[in-house]
């Protein structure tokens, strides 16, 4: 083993890395922005939002991420009329197709955890004379966010490993970097290891973090 | 339109490679998942330890990164990979972490009296295993196992990256011949993965209410 390699590319590397982060920041709070949206969609009174949001979340939930960004990157602005407004950067298209995946995913665990808040909940807010928007905000969210949080946290992990799909499309983060290393004529076992090695060890403080805050904003148990 | 027609054999000939490695890479899970699992449960802590960081390593690294180590990377070690093996390979792994879990979380579920009672029926430990905790605990492992067969599905798209011609690969090459059929040649892309994991996921929930 080589790692001499490893250290002549390092700031390369450095440098992807803080990309991938700010994708995988960025990334998140979008799918999570999406996830609220969609949730809030879904339990409308009114059927056509509702079934705008199903449609929505089923098909990017069942459909890769990878061939979403090919489609946004390279499908959209071949749109006949309005395509050549529609050409992104490749790292607007990368990080929208994670946001809608990952998003869609957020829909469903949200719509899930609301559903999952006892019906007495509801039942006690409306008998304190609270309007269906304070009662969402004050009582059943609060505790929605607790019940769907190791799934939403699972779904930021996801995301972040999924933050690999953007070198496809030319995105120089981490892997992108050191791909761009091996395309310099570095090939090299030890530099995929050293990227590996780094992935799984973010994913794993990411993961003891998540499960810190769930302890945090448990409820207290008597 | 006629060069998007002639794109179409190409798309279901890719298509049917898709199927090939998410199949070959489910059984694999499958049985990566039932060996690991089984042992996770029932082993001391000495050899439980060292197999969970191996299952947490291969749920941790990005699937594209573990694909690229198995194709780029294992050469340099003297072992060579083809293009479909290193994408087989890789899925198994990443989904057979997962189905680790999936068989360990089942076993562990099924409650201790269950095996108290083979114990006093005078069972073996393996009776014990295949005659009362195993014929239970499958049934709670059929849904994630069934949402786990789409996950493959869809994750195989990566396979495409280190030049195996599954669907999206024979996308790519037709896009690569004629960039003007981008759009429908893309979203029928699209559509046949939704058209297979749709109803995969569906069969999950299903069966997900109808077990539990």
């Amino acid at each position: 083993m080589n790692f001499e390699i490893v250290r002549a590319a390092a700031p390369q590397l450095a440098h992807g890395f803080v990309l991938t982060v700010e994708i995988a920041v960025c990334g998140s709070i979008g799918a999570l922005a999406v996830g609220v949206a969609g949730a809030a969609l879904r339990i409308s009174p009114a059927p056509w939002p509702r079934r705008f949001a199903t449609a929505f979340t089923e098909f990017f939930r069942n459909t890769p991420p990878l061939v979403q960004i090919y489609f946004l990157a390279f499908a959209l602005p071949k749109m006949p009329g309005i395509g050549s407004h529609l050409i992104l950067p490749a790292i607007v298209a990368a990080t929208l197709g994670l946001v809608l995946h990952q998003g869609a995913i957020n829909v469903e665990i949200l719509r899930a955890s609301l559903q999952a808040v006892p019906e007495g909940q509801r039942e006690a807010a409306e008998a304190l004379g609270l309007g269906r928007l304070d009662q969402l905000r004050s009582v059943l969210v609060p505790q929605a966010v607790r019940i769907g949080l190791p799934a939403l946290g699972n779904n930021v992990i996801s995301l972040f490993k999924n933050t690999t799909l953007v070198a496809s499309i030319g995105v120089l983060d981490l892997f992108g970097e050191a791909n761009d290393a091996i395309a310099q004529g570095l090939v090299s076992a030890e530099l995929f290891i050293t990227v590996g090695v780094v992935y799984v060890v973010c994913v794993t403080i990411l993961g003891t973090l998540l499960r810190l805050l769930e302890k945090r904003l448990a409820f207290a148990r008597a | 339109m006629h060069s998007y027609l002639s794109a179409l054999p190409g798309l279901g000939r890719g298509l049917g490679t898709t199927f090939t490695i998410a199949l070959l890479a489910m059984a694999l899970a499958v049985a990566i998942g039932f060996a690991a699992g089984i042992i996770r449960a029932q082993a001391p802590r000495a050899i439980d330890l060292p197999i969970l960081v191996v299952i947490e390593f291969f749920r941790g690294i990005p699937l594209l990164v573990l694909m690229y180590l198995l194709f780029f990377a294992l050469p340099g070690f003297g072992i060579r990979t083809s293009n479909n093996g290193a994408a087989i390979a890789a899925l198994a792994l990443y989904a057979g972490a997962l189905a680790s879990e999936i068989v360990r979380g089942a076993l562990v579920s099924i409650p201790f009296g269950q095996s108290e009672a083979g114990a006093a029926l005078a069972l073996g430990r393996f009776a014990i295993l295949r005659d009362v905790v195993l014929p239970q605990a499958l049934r709670r492992m059929l849904p994630p196992f069934v949402a786990l067969f789409a996950l493959i599905v869809e994750s195989s798209s990566l396979s495409a990256l280190i030049d195996v011609t599954d669907l999206l690969q024979a996308a790519r090459q037709n896009v690569e011949r004629d960039t003007d059929i981008a759009l429908p040649v893309y979203l029928t892309v699209l559509v046949a993965y939704f058209v297979i994991n749709y109803p995969v996921s569906l069969l999950s929930q299903r069966l997900e209410k109808r077990l539990t």
